[in-house]
């Protein structure tokens, strides 16, 4: 059984609202940091300046490619908010009423029905059956590429939250440095806590994201699958549902 | 009229109406999957290229798309077969042989 619609939806909301919310931040308390040595570049001497710009540096180029993950992803957060509905929609809206058609095909509406004998009772039997079969085709179909939607959706959340923790650490990091770069006696080692600690969780996430993606392009799979799919004519003879009545 | 046959047409009657009922119930199951379209965008909030999987997919809606069609049209005539054969058994007052062909074509 595939999970319920809100297995999805939510987390992956709740992942884009902290990113919306803690890339706003991570990016003010930058400049927060930045004004602050300003403040103080006077007392911090010329190479001590040089040595905290380099440092700055390094922290915004995390940071710049950070917003570009995130700016990317804003911009795909609804598409793919709607590939999540539409995995479901195929389970509920197209799965579900079609399996319960199924039966009915083959079941006479009327015991008596029965009674009816002959060539056209035996043809019309058989014909029923096929109906029968391509309607299962379909269920089995619907659930194929629900599951493969499925496949798709998990990534993505995966990604949003791993993107979601490392622009709330990043915030973090940043709100810490700008209050310990308050007072100058604290700059450089504030300086070097930050740079370090920015560098590394931003070259982790990288590569975590980096490994979601490659999760994800797996979960896809061979384009052929898909194909596959519509290409598998069995019971649904030249790719169209098969005709009871010819024309 | 035999009473058997009169058993059988309303059999028939039941049976064209259940197919009737059933391409009714499956349109909207079609008008549904034409609206489960996705954009190229909507397969990653990364970077990737998913263009040939979001082109396979386009290909999988439409299909299903033209199956579901097919079903809605094949259930509706199936009907309109076990009308017409209940007719020609009214009107011969007996389960006559029937031209399949005839009766099986829209």
């Amino acid at each position: 059984m595939p999970p319920p619609d809100n297995e999805y939806a939510p987390p992956f909301n709740l992942a884009f609202e902290q990113i919306d919310g803690n890339i706003d931040v991570a990016i003010e308390k930058f400049d927060e940091v930045v004004d602050n040595v300003r403040r103080w570049a006077w007392m911090l001497g010329v190479g001590g300046m040089w040595w905290i710009s380099r440092n700055l540096d390094d922290v915004r180029s995390g940071l710049d490619t950070i917003i570009g993950k995130v700016n990317y992803a804003l911009d795909h957060q609804f598409p793919v908010l709607s590939l999540i509905t539409v995995s479901f929609s195929w389970v509920n809206d197209v799965k579900t009423p079609v399996s319960e058609l199924s039966f009915r095909t083959t079941e006479p509406a009327n015991e008596n029905l029965y009674e009816w004998t002959g060539a056209a009772a035996t043809a019309y039997r058989a014909k029923a059956g096929t109906q029968k079969n391509a309607v299962d085709e379909t269920v089995v179909k619907s659930e194929f590429i629900s599951g493969w939607l499925f496949g798709i959706a998990k990534e993505n959340v995966a990604y949003a939250v791993e993107l979601a923790k490392i622009v709330t650490d990043l915030a973090g990091k940043l709100t810490q440095a700008a209050i310990d770069t308050a007072t100058v006696i604290d700059i450089p080692w504030a300086i070097d806590t930050l740079a370090k600690s920015a560098g590394s969780l931003v070259t982790a996430g990288l590569n975590n994201l980096l490994t979601i993606g490659e999760r994800l392009i797996d979960a896809m799979g061979d384009v052929r699958d898909l194909a596959t799919q519509v290409g598998d004519h069995s019971k649904l003879p030249g790719g169209l549902w098969p005709e009871a009545v010819r024309g | 009229m035999p009473p058997e046959l009169n058993v059988v047409l309303s059999a028939l009657r039941d049976e064209a109406r259940k197919w009737q009922g059933l391409s009714d119930s499956m349109a909207p199951t079609k008008n549904t999957v034409t609206g489960l379209h996705l954009g190229a965008n909507a397969f990653f909030i990364g970077e990737a290229n998913v263009l040939v999987h979001s082109g396979a997919y386009d290909g999988f809606q439409a299909f299903m798309t033209t199956i579901l069609g097919g079903a809605v049209t094949e259930f509706e005539q199936l009907g309109t077969a076990l009308n017409k054969i209940a007719d020609i058994y009214d009107e011969a007052d007996e389960q006559v042989a029937i031209d399949l062909n005839s009766v099986y074509s829209a």
